[in-house]
């Protein structure tokens, strides 16, 4: 199965995080929308980082990301900063000393895609026909002897 | 614990080898703790700056709703008084009754859709987004599944534009104090409820929700089904508030081992 171009992230305020995934995106028309217009605010000052938000994949980056699942000791610092209203820098650094010798991070941009809605997205539906066919198998403890 | 009883019963671990576990706990019984509340009248409910009625948090980041499981509608059902299948209906909900839910797709963490999602007892939360126009409901259960209810009068997509999915396609108004949420475009995957009533896609959800006090949410679906019921029917009850809860992450994939130990009808392992 081939993975998709882009994902889309939804971000909602309070924090909320949505996430999902498609291909749809590529086919998006962006309205007339300045996106290199001032970044929004809140009324109480804050950025405003409501919208969805179209996310490059790079492959190498997807990998590194898998490989940092690291240990318990690992702390993940995520930022967000909103230089106009049509993009999101995000960057993170993992700090996790038992796994590696030094902190490594990654930065990349999210490019506001203002006339998509995010879908929903159901992982297991894909996998299941998997797990039935046997090409995945369910994890199963080993036999404790007495 | 809490959690991990809820999701035995609710998402991935109500299969046979947890017959018994259902047989001690009631079929609309509260999973998750019950908050201790002050003495009545609770509250009234609150409101946003514009006088909407609030359906989320009072105080940021603290509180959400505890759902409760009802396993089988019919014992929620307000209106008719017996769930008003068609004949092909009955059928498969009388023989999904005696499967011990084995074949639940929320079982093999498909999410759940419409009333559904509502009645497996994980905590959720309402985030109104009035400049956005939109309500967002976060689900800590049900696959930790998101919907989104489009506030800004937009209609239904129609024909091809309608694509069915799990949740199907929401839209909300406000009818007094009451948020309406109207839902069309679902597939036919999930089941309405956990005993094994079924639907098509011709499925249209009208759900009602109304914080009646500070901490009680008056929940309302009528089931409008041309394809599976000769008439629409209707299921309410109440939902709490805790206060001091907070949503916690949930994988329903992980350590799914209903999966493993599931076998078929005919006593054979349904996977390899």
């Amino acid at each position: 199965m081939s993975k998709p171009l882009l994902s889309i992230m939804g971000v909602v305020v309070l924090g909320v995080v949505v996430e999902a995934t498609s291909p749809a995106i590529a086919q998006v028309s962006r309205p007339d929308v300045d996106m290199n217009a001032p970044a929004p605010r809140l009324p109480n000052g804050r950025p405003d980082f409501s919208g969805v938000w179209a996310r490059p994949y790079v492959p190498d980056i997807t990998r590194s990301s898998a490989n940092a699942n690291g240990t318990s000791n690992a702390t993940l610092t995520m930022t967000f900063r909103r230089p106009d209203t049509g993009h999101i820098e995000f960057g993170w650094v993992l700090d996790d000393p038992k796994t590696y010798t030094r902190p490594i991070s990654n930065q990349r941009v999210f490019v506001l895609t203002p006339d998509v809605e995010i879908m929903e997205y159901s992982c297991m539906e894909g996998n299941l026909d998997n797990l039935l066919t046997g090409v995945i198998t369910p994890w199963r403890p080993p036999v404790e002897e007495d | 614990m809490r959690r991990v009883l809820a999701g035995l019963t609710a998402d991935c671990g109500f299969g046979v080898g947890l017959g018994l576990f259902l047989l001690v706990i009631p079929a609309s019984s509260q999973v998750n703790p019950v908050p201790v509340y002050p003495a009545g009248p609770y509250p009234p409910a609150p409101r946003l700056s514009d006088g909407t009625p609030n359906l989320g948090p009072v105080e940021p980041n603290r509180g959400y709703w505890s759902l409760s499981q009802h396993r089988d509608y019919a014992e929620v059902l307000v209106d008719p008084e017996a769930i008003p299948y068609q004949p092909w209906a009955r059928s498969i909900a009388e023989l999904r009754r005696t499967g011990e839910s084995r074949y639940d797709p929320q079982g093999y963490c498909f999410p759940p859709s419409g009333p559904r999602l509502m009645t497996t007892p994980f905590p959720m939360e309402i985030i109104q987004l009035p400049e956005q126009e939109r309500i967002v409901m976060i689900y800590e259960g049900g696959t930790h599944i998101w919907r989104i209810i489009y506030m800004d009068g937009r209609p239904h997509p129609e024909g091809d534009a309608l694509n069915p999915t799990w949740l199907g396609h929401s839209v909300g108004r406000w009818d007094g104090d009451t948020l309406v949420v109207d839902i069309v475009g679902f597939n036919e995957k999930t089941w309405i409820d956990m005993a094994g009533d079924p639907h098509t896609d011709r499925l249209h959800v009208t759900e009602r929700f109304t914080r009646t006090d500070l901490y009680t949410l008056r929940y309302e679906a009528t089931i409008d089904d041309p394809g599976a019921y000769t008439r629409p029917w209707t299921i309410a009850f109440d939902v709490m508030w805790d206060p001091e809860g907070e949503i916690q992450e949930y994988i329903c994939q992980e350590n799914n081992i209903w999966l493993r130990d599931l076998r078929d009808d005919f006593g054979e392992p349904v996977f390899n």
